[in-house]
């Protein structure tokens, strides 16, 4: 580099114009409810070991809304994509996560509160005949419920909760933090 | 009366999907912040009962903060509008038992957020130094 | 058999046993110095000793060689037995006071010091050198001379040995450390270096390649074992409680019946020795980059401190040199990684030492990757120098052993710089098996030796059903490898759908313990991380913290806990240990916490009985300069986990039915090639495009670098795609509600305003990316101004534009590294390339500039770059801050830029 001065005649300019996000990447990863980096490419569940998945099981990514690539690197990542897929679709069932709610009849006044906070409609009121009157509770529905807690945190009576993550257990962490050594 | 020797306990309720993931990339991209706050997780900051934090606070802790995915990125659709919600129960809750609104926070961090999780950390740090320790330290 | 008593526990031996091996088997252990497993008892140290209790009263023995008889009672830890131990050791120590291994196991006894008057020989007379090289090695090459005080080990004559073999068996058993072998013998011991340790640390000739090798086993050097070799020695065989070791195994042939292949051999590092310009094995501090790599891990030979080799001192200035093999008239490619690997090397080794002066001598910089052009930003930060120039040649300075390297400065100057140790950035090369490989699947390598594969089918060989991924295909990083071993897969498992499933055998788990009403028996299992946490905590202070906390009843440390071998370790300890808790506290949950939870399984414990601290991600990383408050941290959110684990419950999981369908979303290349691959595999998939059309951005592209045409492969997949039976396409469409999870999602699908409901088990997302619009440069204002890709278009149509330009510039990066867009884009470097060969061989009279900030030209590009620098086409560099200037002149447009 000697810092001098050139000058070029051209009949053509032509810029090496870069590879940018489309717009509606943010919608997408919303409705998939699936991140994106700060330069708007889709985000991986981890950048060099899982350069197809996201963190969100089941969705899968390939090609420029990962990051620019060449055409025969979009092309193997989008083979890659279907086969990581195609680890799920090959299954006929798959284990539910154990951490769903649960609720405790006997706290459960069946005041119905936590039912329409909960944003997958898992919970619905029931009412059953005991020891001769009718007592109302709660019930839950297990394929639906993804285990988010917003009924065990909407709750005043301490009648559902998630599993692994009771009450008790996140109190017992909080004043574990607090007693010191 | 705040002394010099005094470091404040922040107790932080963060959601698995998004704040837990920027502090772990806050690590991961080796971001530094003070040592001040243990981290709970949890899978949704809609999970975190008011009383959860009303405690923490009365039983000692500086602070408490809630962070979850931005508005619109919820894991669970909406479970962080529910905890915005609850953030002026928590507020009042606060007057009634004499502490001062600043010790509770609620903020949105997401998976990629890294030096935002290092900075707010950083700055609530500071706040709550700034505060002194809690009225109901023991 | 005989049965005797030890400490009061029972215990069956063989007859001829001694008591020492009695002990053994009940787990009790007895000191010993003298003793050594493959050698005949010998009893001279006396530390041994034990008490047997007769019916006349009692006596001390060396248990050693002291055989067990019927109905014996010893006693282990009697105060006669502590204190006859004690003055053993104080006799040791007055004969080898500096001895460690003496000092240490003395210390244990409470003896730190000998009354007796010191002689400070480092031989205690123990034999086991005598004895090592007489039974084991068959030579007898060392013996005791003379007696009393004046016993000593010796070669005959005090002279060097005729007959020793300078195995190094004597120096190995020395309990002091008292051997010199060129005392015994003039022929030169020749170390076993480890290859794992890049020659850095000797290993022995029975050794764990590396520690964590799956399976995690040893295996023999056939080469170098005196076994093997001489017939002698056998002392393995003696030591493994397995009794695993079998000399005569051989090996062995296996058939295996397979519908596909895939061939992932990996790289070779170049050898640095063909470089003897760069000092490379003249001078003990020019390492090659994989060396360096060993030289930060936890495990290295330093233990992840960074010395260097000549002097085992703290460098204070680091070089590393990068092209090493790449990028040079014999080996035309580049390499790829390197550029990155040495960033990281400077990074990491900047945080091990943080007043390290780091250099790094490049070409261009080939930050091409995800992010990796904010971390080389971030090395710059740091103050990582990068200097552009290409090294000759590296020669030491013998005073220092430092190391003088020449290079040209920016302004064309000369200068000379020192460093105290210099790392050589070694390109990748293929695996020197490549040929037989190739020649025994019948599969065809490129002329670099890397197996050759076409743009359209990256992992696709010469030969059907022969599939390749990683750098056998040419050198490429983590991710990209990663990708194509996916990719392979999913090749293989459409060509063998028919068969998918049908060799499938099911883990089996031990029979889930019922833990309910028990109290907690909780263990915590810290883990150093290599130097991650151990590095910046002290994690044996939270050890033993962890123990005193409520029903923890085991904590233990491990330098990677998630290692195979700590898997194994924790199943065995929740058996022995009784647990019904288990705490880790390491990484990220969002991480770890699945392979814990199985090793909880593998034990028979309920999963959910488990329990993560994070120390790392979100205590030492982020606490890196605050050791105190990163390890207080540590202690508490342990006591946290423990607090919480001890309420934790055993849970089941529930199952749900999966819907096989897929649903892909773009219907770009990638889209479709991945929708193409799932319906081969048999799965029904739905392609949504948001436009009318299929193909996406590759409709605009007309030409590549490797002579395909784009063009005629779209044409093909569209009408794959739209004949595939398990594909329906929707264009024109978008996808605007999801619900649902893995295995079951239901979206609904808009079209012309209609919705269409699709039920599908999992999704990809290839919804692709666009070309910048440039606001710079009078794009848009000047007709004469176009992008890449509009060149690539014009070419492909011959425009008269283009056919009568007489000079072309090109400028790079334009909307790329910037500051609100801080990343490559990765693909423009090619473009260039590729667009201006063309218009150099369609007519060699243009003239071709291509201003840039860096030419990555990665991998088999580089190929290119150089043909078009031979076509003429001049490349001209220009700094981030220093762009090139455009005036629109009424005839031509008038670029001005710094060179």
């Amino acid at each position: 580099m000697l810092n001098m001065p050139i000058c070029i005649e051209a009949d053509l300019l032509v810029l090496s114009a870069a590879i940018i996000p489309n717009e509606d990447v943010d919608e997408l990863g919303r409705l998939f409810k699936v991140p994106l980096n700060q330069d708007k490419f889709f985000l991986e569940a981890h950048m060099k070991l899982r350069p197809v998945d996201f963190a969100t099981d089941g969705v899968f990514m390939c090609g420029l809304a990962h990051s620019p690539k060449s055409v025969s690197e979009s092309i193997a990542q989008a083979d890659a994509a279907a086969a990581r897929a195609a680890t799920i679709l090959s299954k006929d069932e798959i284990e539910l996560d154990a951490k769903i709610s649960e609720i405790i009849d006997a706290n459960c006044d069946g005041c119905a509160y936590c039912i329409d906070p909960c944003p997958y409609k898992a919970l619905t009121l029931i009412e059953y005949m005991y020891k001769g009157s009718i007592k109302k509770t709660v019930e839950r529905d297990a394929a639906l419920c993804k285990g988010c807690g917003v009924c065990m945190a909407t709750c005043p009576k301490k009648g559902i909760f998630v599993r692994g993550f009771k009450l008790e257990q996140i109190s017992a962490m909080v004043e574990a933090a607090l007693i010191g050594e | 009366m705040a002394n010099e020797e005094y470091e404040p306990l922040i107790i932080g309720f963060c959601c698995n999907w998004c704040s837990y993931a920027g502090a772990d990339l806050a690590g991961v991209s080796r971001l530094q912040y003070p040592p001040n706050m243990r981290i709970i997780r949890v899978m949704c900051s809609g999970m975190v009962h008011p009383n959860l934090v009303i405690d923490a606070l009365t039983k000692g802790a500086d602070a408490v903060i809630i962070c979850g995915c931005h508005i619109g990125d919820c894991h669970y659709l909406e479970g962080n509008l529910k905890a915005e919600n609850r953030k002026e129960a928590i507020e009042l809750m606060l007057e009634d038992f004499g502490l001062e609104p600043e010790r509770f926070r609620l903020e949105w961090v997401s998976a990629s957020e890294g030096p935002r999780f290092a900075e707010v950390m950083r700055e609530f740090t500071e706040t709550v130094r700034a505060l002194g320790p809690s009225p109901y330290k023991v | 058999m005989i049965t005797l008593t030890i400490d009061n526990k029972k215990v069956e031996v063989e007859e001829g046993a001694t008591i020492l091996q009695a002990a053994e088997k009940l787990g009790i252990k007895i000191p010993t110095l003298c003793h050594h497993k493959s050698l005949m008892p010998y009893g001279a140290c006396r530390v041994c000793l034990v008490e047997i209790v007769g019916s006349r009263g009692s006596w001390i023995e060396a248990s050693c060689v002291y055989p067990a008889q019927e109905g014996m009672v010893v006693k282990t830890d009697t105060e006669r037995v502590l204190k006859t131990r004690r003055m053993m050791f104080e006799l040791l120590l007055a004969r080898s006071p500096d001895a460690p291994r003496i000092k240490g196991m003395a210390k244990e006894y409470g003896v730190e010091d000998t009354r007796f008057t010191k002689k400070n020989d480092d031989c205690i007379l123990c034999g086991l050198c005598v004895r090592v090289c007489e039974e084991r090695m068959g030579v007898g090459a060392v013996s005791f001379v003379n007696r009393g005080s004046e016993r000593k080990i010796a070669v005959p004559y005090d002279k060097h040995s005729p007959i020793c073999i300078a195995c190094g068996a004597c120096d190995v058993v020395c309990p002091t450390n008292a051997v010199d072998l060129s005392e015994v013998t003039l022929n030169k011991p020749r170390p076993i270096k480890s290859d794992y340790d890049m020659g850095l640390a000797k290993r022995a000739s029975i050794y764990i390649p590396f520690p964590q090798a799956i399976p995690k086993i040893a295996v023999i050097d056939r080469d170098r074992c005196m076994h093997y070799l001489k017939g002698v020695c056998g002392s393995c065989e003696n030591f493994c409680q397995a009794g695993a070791i079998n000399y005569e195994q051989e090996d062995e042939l296996c058939d295996v019946d397979v519908g596909a292949v895939v061939l992932s051999p990996g790289f070779e590092q170049f050898d640095p020795n063909l470089k003897k310009e760069l000092g490379y094995d003249r001078y003990p501090n020019v390492l090659s980059s994989l060396q360096f790599e060993r030289l930060l891990s936890a495990s290295g030979p330093y233990l992840g401190e960074i010395l260097r080799p000549s002097d085992e001192k703290h460098p204070k200035k680091v070089a590393w040199i990068q092209c090493v093999g790449s990028r040079e008239v014999d080996c035309n490619y580049c390499s790829s990684v390197c550029c990155m690997y040495a960033t990281k090397e400077a990074i990491i080794a900047k945080e091990h030492q943080g007043d390290l002066d780091c250099t790094i001598f490049f070409i261009d910089m080939r930050a091409f990757g995800k992010g990796f052009d904010a971390y080389y930003e971030r090395a710059k930060q740091l103050g990582v120098r990068y200097i552009r120039c290409r090294p000759s040649s590296v020669k030491e300075v013998a005073a220092t052993r430092d190391l003088k390297i020449t290079y040209q400065q920016d302004d064309g100057g000369i200068a000379t710089e020192e460093f105290s140790m210099v790392v050589l950035s070694t390109g990748l090369r293929p695996p020197s098996t490549v040929r037989e490989l190739a020649d025994k699947f019948g599969i065809e390598l490129n002329e670099h030796g890397f197996a050759q594969t076409q743009g359209f089918a990256p992992v696709e060989t010469t030969k059907a059903g022969v599939y390749v991924c990683g750098p056998f295909a040419g050198p490429k990083d983590i991710p990209e490898t990663v990708m194509e071993a996916s990719a392979g897969a999913g090749k293989a498992m459409a060509l063998l759908k028919e068969e998918r499933g049908t060799l499938i055998s099911h883990k089996e788990y031990p029979p889930e313990k019922d833990v309910s009403g028990q109290e907690p028996r909780i263990g915590v299992f810290i883990c150093h991380c290599g130097r991650n946490i151990g590095g910046y905590a002290d994690v044996p202070s939270i050890v033993e913290y962890a123990k005193t906390l409520p029903n923890v009843v085991y904590a233990e440390d491990n330098l990677y806990t998630c290692s195979t071998d700590t898997q194994e370790q924790i199943t065995r300890l929740i058996n022995e240990k009784d647990l019904n808790r288990v705490i880790v506290a390491s990484c990220s949950p969002r991480t770890h916490e699945p392979l814990f939870r199985n090793t909880c399984r593998e034990a028979g414990l309920n999963e959910y009985l488990f329990e993560m601290a994070n120390i790392r991600d979100q205590c030492t990383w982020v606490h890196m300069n605050d050791p105190k408050g990163a390890t207080h941290k540590a202690r508490d959110l342990v006591r946290m986990a423990v607090a919480k684990a001890r309420l934790l419950e055993p849970l089941c999981k529930g199952t749900l039915k999966v819907n096989n369908d897929a649903l892909v979303i773009g219907g770009g290349l990638a889209g479709m090639t991945a929708a193409l691959n799932l319906a081969d595999q048999g799965f029904k998939v739905s392609l949504v495009e948001k436009e009318r059309e299929l193909g996406g951005n590759f409709r605009h592209i007309h030409s590549l670098l490797g002579g395909e045409d784009p063009q005629q492969q779209l044409a093909a997949i569209v009408e794959r795609v739209n004949s595939h039976e398990n594909i329906d396409v929707y264009l024109g469409a978008q996808v605007s509600f999801v619900d649902g999870s893995v295995g079951n999602f239901n979206s609904t699908i808009r079209q012309d305003g209609k919705e269409t409901q699709v039920g599908h088990g999992a999704a990809i997302i290839a919804a692709g990316a666009r070309e910048y619009e440039p606001t710079e440069y009078l794009y848009g204002q000047d007709s004469r101004v176009i992008t890449q890709r509009r060149l690539d278009e014009w070419i492909a149509e011959d425009k008269d534009e283009v056919k009568n330009a007489k000079s072309v510039v090109m400028i790079q990066c334009v909307g790329s590294r910037e500051d609100e867009r801080p990343y490559c884009s990765r693909v423009c470097c090619s473009q260039a390339i590729k667009n201006s060969i063309a218009l150099k061989e369609a007519n060699p009279q243009t003239d071709v500039y291509v201003l840039y900030r860096d030419v990555r030209a990665y991998g088999f590009l580089e190929e290119h770059y150089r043909r078009a620098r031979e076509l003429g086409v001049r490349f001209i560099r220009f700094e981030k801050d220093n762009k090139p200037e455009i005036a629109a002149g009424e005839a031509r447009l008038e670029i001005t830029c710094f060179d």
